[in-house]
């Protein structure tokens, strides 16, 4: 039934996870857990992988807003990179990109990871133009 | 006047009752008894004739008396639960009495003597024969008619009662119609239609035989033999009377009478008719006993079930309460009396442990099942193999430990399986060996297979009692839900809206609301809480209350968003957020001013320029505290110009998909509008809806849909305004 799924990939110390199908209320438990497991084993540095992620709700939304805090109150952050244009629409009318570091690709998020890793807060990041 | 027994038992109601009555009628009967038989010997003795209103009176007596003794019976024969088997039983051994009593008399009394004079017994030794033997044989009539009577109303009507009355009435008639005779002599016209007139209930009488059909195989068997025995004997009994033992030498040589007769020829006639009918009774029934033996195992099984679905019935009232259930289980093969006791044993997986574990237990503790039977390696037994286990020595078996005075002789275990699933095992127990019929096993199998039934329709009904709660709780919540959104829309100069809202599923997470902010201003909400259920429903109720006690404070829709999303924030879960537009239309400037707080874009169509997808930046509700909400929010202000159309929607409709997967989407939805820019908002309402019908293919939905269409008709204000050719201007809403 679940056309959803999530895979774990490292990058040196960065966690990186695939997003694969579609993220709505009934796939979220799955995301989050995923999500749960980085953290509570101390990865918080989190690039999300969503250039197979065809489809996000607000629910898949909400699990965004429910650890990005824990994950930079850990030292890390949670990043996005490779969303199509259709999912980016949803991230960017909702206003994550004031809040996420939401990249074209995955090696740019690493990199900002590895570069400028103290210099990821939102607020800082972006600028509401 | 005589008392005809038939009419006596109609009036039974008036007649004395209870312990006193019945010894009234029985002293009736003994005393009535006793003038007879002194009467008899008395004229016997001394030789002389009988006048004929003499003769008249003894038979009227005689017949008096065997009403008496039938009517005294009734209540003792009334008094226990009638067994088929125990009644034949018990006339056979009488009428096996009976014949002993007429070889003991003929041995000890001899030949009797009729005196050709007086048609009375010749010598005291036939008149005590004919005494003894009158008082005998009537005891014995009456014994087979109650002995019979049960059977032949049994399954009665009111017809049938009537019928077993008319025949023992037309019975006493037919004897009292001889009351003038002389033992000897023919018998009138009058008596000999009399009889065959009371042959025809008696046929009818002999034909009730119901109760033959649900007795068991072996039942069957032992009742045939001993209906086969008592015909015998009756035969013997009726045989003997005219030629045999119970007659004495006749008037003229070679001619043989009866002793009842000549006690009195009435009560002779009637013995005869009851004995006559016992016979004929008694031959019926062993003759549809034989052809009814070899359906016994069909019916067998059929009785069983019917045992079964009776005992089930009667649980499924209680069906609710399992542990009233599993008591009603246990109890029912005791109650049936298939079996002296029986216990349920019950796997149930909830309770953490696969052990099998005794629910209820009847006709024994569940102590002593603990004690005497491995349950549970019989339970595993029967739930591997999946068919009944009968132990007819059950002692034999390793896994009872039970000795005689357990009254554990054979043991039946049953499986409960319901549905491929096990649900344990039903035990019944019978104290002697070989206890269990294949017909009991049967039907005990069969009320196993509905019992296991019973208890996971018992579970399923849990199930589906918690599922109707929910479902209850879930219509409440929606209608709650449902009274949070406007009831009316308010007149608007100038402006007319159109509505529609459809919940996914019973609570949205998609709220509206159209408030008067007076002056000719108009605040139009439309927000959407991320998920849905409860929580959704809650944060909605939350939203409400903000728009009720704040709405009004302000004209600034994006100041009213920033409120709310300060409001609303603390209380907010962390992954929880709401997306909501909210626009101010001001009727008499002629303007709408909206602002957008992460939700999806405005559509707006022009008579001669647009469409455009309003999107002013502003981030969801409840993202942030605050600061970075005020920072990021904008006012987007558009001069309106008769015939603009807006829609503000959730995305619900934007992303509704169709069987391929594809999005409705923004480019479709703004083309639609545009093209239906010249329409009534309802009209353009009910087009978008049928839109997204069609483009879906269902009318179901995969999320909470709601819209609004806003259509300006006003004049135009515009050129009051400051001249840019621009349709709408966006500023900061936090300058």
């Amino acid at each position: 039934m679940s056309n959803f799924s999530v895979s774990f990939r490292h990058r040196g110390d960065v966690c990186v996870l695939d997003l694969t199908g579609e993220l709505d209320a009934h796939t979220a438990a799955e995301f989050e857990a995923a999500l749960q497991k980085c953290v509570t084993e101390g990865e918080c540095k989190i690039v999300v992988q969503g250039k197979d992620l065809q489809y996000i709700s607000s629910a898949g939304l909400g699990v965004f807003m429910a650890f990005v805090e824990m994950a930079r109150e850990g030292g890390g952050d949670i990043k996005i990179a490779g969303l199509q244009p259709r999912v980016f629409t949803v991230f960017d009318l909702l206003g994550f990109p004031l809040l996420f570091d939401i990249v074209e690709t995955e090696d740019e998020a690493v990199a900002r990871f590895n570069g400028t890793s103290e210099n990821t807060s939102a607020d800082t990041s972006e600028d509401p133009a | 006047m005589p008392q005809f027994p038939p009419l006596l038992a109609q009036f039974r109601s008036v007649l004395p009752a209870g312990r006193t009555g019945r010894i009234a009628l029985m002293v009736a009967a003994a005393v009535l008894f006793a003038v007879l038989a002194v009467t008899h010997g008395g004229f016997s003795l001394v030789g002389a004739p009988i006048t004929a209103f003499t003769r008249v009176l003894i038979n009227v007596g005689s017949i008096g008396f065997a009403a008496l003794l039938y009517l005294a019976a009734t209540p003792w024969f009334e008094r226990s639960r009638y067994d088929p088997l125990r009644a034949l039983w018990r006339a056979l051994l009488m009428a096996i009495g009976l014949l002993m009593v007429m070889v003991v008399l003929r041995m000890f009394v001899g030949e009797g003597h009729v005196n050709p004079r007086t048609s009375l017994s010749g010598d005291l030794a036939t008149a005590i024969s004919a005494i003894v033997l009158a008082f005998i044989e009537t005891f014995f009539a009456v014994v087979v008619l109650h002995s019979l009577r049960p059977l032949v109303l049994f399954r009665r009507t009111r017809r049938t009662r009537q019928i077993w009355r008319a025949m023992l009435a037309l019975m006493s008639v037919a004897a009292l119609s001889t009351a003038l005779l002389l033992p000897t002599a023919d018998p009138p016209i009058l008596t000999t239609l009399l009889v065959v007139g009371s042959l025809v209930p008696m046929v009818y009488c002999a034909f009730r035989l119901g109760w033959i059909v649900p007795l068991t195989f072996r039942h069957k068997l032992l009742t045939m033999l001993f209906s086969a025995g008592l015909a015998v004997l009756l035969g013997l009994v009726l045989f003997q009377q005219f030629s045999g033992l119970a007659s004495a030498a006749g008037l003229f040589a070679g001619e043989r009478v009866p002793y009842l007769y000549l006690f009195s020829r009435s009560l002779g006639g009637l013995v005869v008719f009851a004995l006559v009918f016992g016979f004929l009774y008694t031959i019926t029934a062993v003759l549809s006993l034989l052809f009814h033996l070899p359906t016994t195992q069909a019916f067998a099984q059929q009785t069983g079930e019917i045992r079964a679905f009776k005992a089930l019935a009667e649980l499924s009232t209680e069906v609710l309460d399992r542990d009233q259930l599993v008591e009603t289980i246990s109890g029912a093969p005791v109650l049936a009396g298939i079996a002296e006791s029986a216990w349920l044993a019950l796997i149930d997986p909830a309770s953490g442990s696969l052990a099998p574990r005794v629910a209820a237990a009847s006709g024994i503790t569940k102590q002593d099942v603990l004690r005497l039977v491995a349950v549970d390696a019989l339970v595993e037994d029967v739930a591997r193999s999946t068919a009944p286990l009968l132990l007819g020595t059950a002692a034999a078996d390793h896994r009872v430990h039970a000795k005689p005075r357990d009254h554990i002789g054979s043991l039946a275990v049953l499986p409960l399986m319901a549905g491929g699933q096990s649900y344990g095992a039903l035990f019944a127990a019978k104290p002697m060996t070989d206890g269990f019929e294949d017909d009991d096993v049967t039907a005990l199998a069969t009320f196993a297979g509905q019992a296991a039934l019973a208890l996971s329709h018992a579970s399923l009904f849990q199930d589906a009692l918690e599922k109707e709660r929910l479902a209850r709780e879930l219509a409440l919540a929606r209608e709650v839900q449902q009274r949070l959104l406007p009831q009316s829309l308010p007149e608007m100069d100038g402006a007319e809206l159109a509505v529609a809202e459809h919940p996914a599923e019973e609570i949205a997470g998609d709220y509206y609301d159209v408030v008067d902010l007076g002056e000719g201003c108009f605040g139009i909400l439309v927000a959407d809480v991320a998920g849905k259920g409860a929580a959704a429903a809650f944060y909605m109720a939350q939203l409400k209350g903000i728009v009720q006690s704040s709405a009004k404070l302000t004209r600034s829709p994006g100041a009213f968003l920033a409120l709310a999303n300060e409001a609303l924030t603390p209380s907010l879960a962390r992954r929880a957020f709401i997306s909501a537009v909210y626009g101010i239309l001001d009727t008499r400037e002629g303007t709408f001013t909206l602002a957008r707080a992460g939700h999806c874009p405005i559509v707006m169509a022009r008579a001669d320029d647009g469409p455009w997808l309003l999107r002013a930046d502003g981030i969801g509700i409840g993202l942030d505290p605050g600061p970075l909400f005020r920072r990021t929010l904008h006012e987007q202000v558009v001069r309106l110009v008769p015939g603009d159309v807006f829609a503000l929607y959730t995305d619900g409709l934007v992303e509704t998909r169709n069987a391929d997967g594809d999005e409705y989407g923004y480019d479709r939805l703004t083309d639609a509008i545009h093209d239906l820019r010249e329409h009534s908002a309802s009209d353009v309402l009910a087009a978008i809806l049928s839109d997204r019908r069609d483009f879906a293919g269902s009318n179901s939905l995969a999320d909470d849909l709601t819209i609004v269409i806003l259509k300006w008709n006003g004049v135009g204000s515009s050129a009051a305004l400051p001249e840019t050719t621009e349709p709408f201007t966006i500023r900061p809403a936090f300058a």
